[in-house]
């Protein structure tokens, strides 16, 4: 997916809707309101349409990426012209921290999914909170290592799990953990659903199939029932269902 | 369950190599494991308790650990399993203090039981140092997605037998499948040339896969997932 010269982003201020929503997210809980004035009166904002690169691989990373609305693909190359979909994030979901530190560069692209509206962060000031105060840094090292803890669960679940498994575990982070019907509706494509959970869009349809004798129907292109999450949750933990 | 303090040369050596403290020099390791003890599982045992309260963390040396929460209908759902040389509950370290999951250790299992006080100290004490951590973490997350992609950038014979895993729900068994497909079409969908899905076919029939226009019979449907996951556990 190359970009013919797309024009540069343009960075702008933030409104006071956007400074409300990042206080809310989890990340800058913790730098108290003080920090948090500093930071988002020197952070921007950006809007881009589905497909726009927001940074690639290997880019010198200059910011923290927070994503406002919508959803954004986390894509790392795997060959020659080959790319894989590590991650959606959505709203409140914080991106490119691992861009902060070591090699200094994001260690993978950002794609928006949907139309997307982002903060962004710069570097410097994260790094010299960071510096200066003692409860950040464990802040920080908490975040990261629970990527880390992410990232591990997700490889275990595209190494054992099936593909109508994998499926069933991605609706039931949907769901959340509320029992009774629920219905999910998807915030992106199909095709880029089944990319993330390493499968091909017809594995996904088959898949979707494979669920529907355990009560899950999808309405439309994007809205799916779940009829009974507690029975998808025995199938995706193996049990016979 | 055994318990004893202070850590051994090969004990301290796995402890040295997590995440957090690969980046560290020898002596801020030591300094972060001065207060350790190690305790030893004869059974399976509950560590942590969801809700929890606590001022350490944990660093699995044999055996293994499993994370889990309990669905609204007392049902057990797994987070994460801990394999040797990997630490957890982290977070109730850095952060809140209060465990998110429960986790169990398997009979058998070691546990390094961490205190957090001298690590939060060095951390407070030391911005170089928690500098490092922060660039290990960086970097194992980087392998990591490493790792994530490289599941998904399969071999040819992976990939094929990715494709005929999503036509069966069976997870054990000999099972025949159609493709629905012709084989350049499957192909096609799996990203590989018509001939390269040849070579590949021919590949898996040495595990038992065998096929006839768009019908394929696997004879062993748990062998060929094993395949799909590790083609070669014998040259790894």
């Amino acid at each position: 997916m190359i970009d013919s010269a797309p024009p540069p982003l343009d960075l702008q201020p933030l409104t006071a809707a956007d400074v409300m929503r990042l206080r809310g997210v989890g990340f800058f809980v913790p730098f108290g309101r003080e920090t948090q004035a500093r930071l988002f009166s020197e952070a921007r904002v950006i809007t881009a349409g589905p497909f726009r690169t927001l940074f690639e691989q290997e880019e010198p990373a200059r910011f923290l990426w927070v994503v406002i609305e919508g959803m954004v693909g986390l894509v790392a190359a795997i060959g020659p012209g080959e790319s894989c979909l590590v991650e959606l994030a959505g709203p409140a979901q914080v991106i490119g921290e691992a861009g902060l530190f070591d090699s200094r560069r994001y260690p993978v692209a950002a794609r928006a999914v949907t139309d997307v509206r982002l903060a962004l962060i710069p570097a410097t000031a994260i790094l010299a909170c960071i510096e200066s105060e003692p409860a950040l840094r464990r802040h920080m090292l908490g975040f990261l290592s629970g990527r880390l803890h992410a990232l591990v669960r997700q490889i275990s679940l595209l190494n054992l799990m099936s593909a109508p498994q994998r499926l069933a575990n991605f609706l039931l982070g949907l769901t959340g953990r509320r029992i009774g019907a629920q219905t999910v509706t998807l915030a992106c494509d199909r095709r880029v659903i089944a990319d993330l959970l390493g499968m091909t869009p017809e594995s996904l349809s088959r898949s979707l199939r494979r669920l529907r004798e355990l009560g899950v129907r999808s309405q439309g292109k994007r809205t799916i029932v779940v009829a009974d999450p507690e029975l998808l949750r025995r199938f995706s933990e193996g049990e016979p269902a | 369950m055994t318990a004893h303090a202070g850590l051994g040369g090969p004990d301290f050596e796995a402890v040295r190599r997590i995440p957090l403290f690969e980046g560290l020099a020898e002596d801020a390791v030591r300094h972060c494991t001065a207060e350790v003890r190690i305790v030893g599982y004869d059974s399976r045992s509950l560590i942590l308790s969801r809700g929890d309260t606590g001022d350490r963390f944990f660093v699995v040396l044999t055996g293994r650990v499993r994370l889990f929460v309990l669905n609204a209908d007392g049902r057990e759902s797994v987070i994460e399993l801990i394999e040797p040389g990997r630490s957890f509950a982290e977070g109730m370290m850095f952060g809140t203090c209060v465990a998110p999951v429960n986790a169990e250790a398997e009979a058998g299992t070691r546990l390094v039981h961490l205190p957090a006080r001298p690590v939060l100290a060095l951390i407070a004490a030391d911005a170089a140092v928690a500098r490092s951590m922060m660039d290990s973490l960086a970097r194992w997350q980087r392998h990591l997605i490493g790792r994530v992609g490289g599941f998904k950038g399969r071999s040819p014979g992976q990939r094929l037998a990715a494709a005929l895993l999503a036509l069966t729900p069976s997870e054990t068994g000999a099972v025949t499948v159609s493709l629905g497909v012709t084989k350049s079409r499957l192909a096609g969908h799996i990203g590989i040339t018509p001939e390269s899905l040849s070579r590949a076919m021919a590949r898996l029939r040495d595990i038992g896969v065998t096929s006839h226009g768009q019908s394929v019979t696997i004879a062993d449907v748990a062998l060929l997932r094993r395949y799909c996951q590790d083609p070669e556990p014998d040259r790894a």
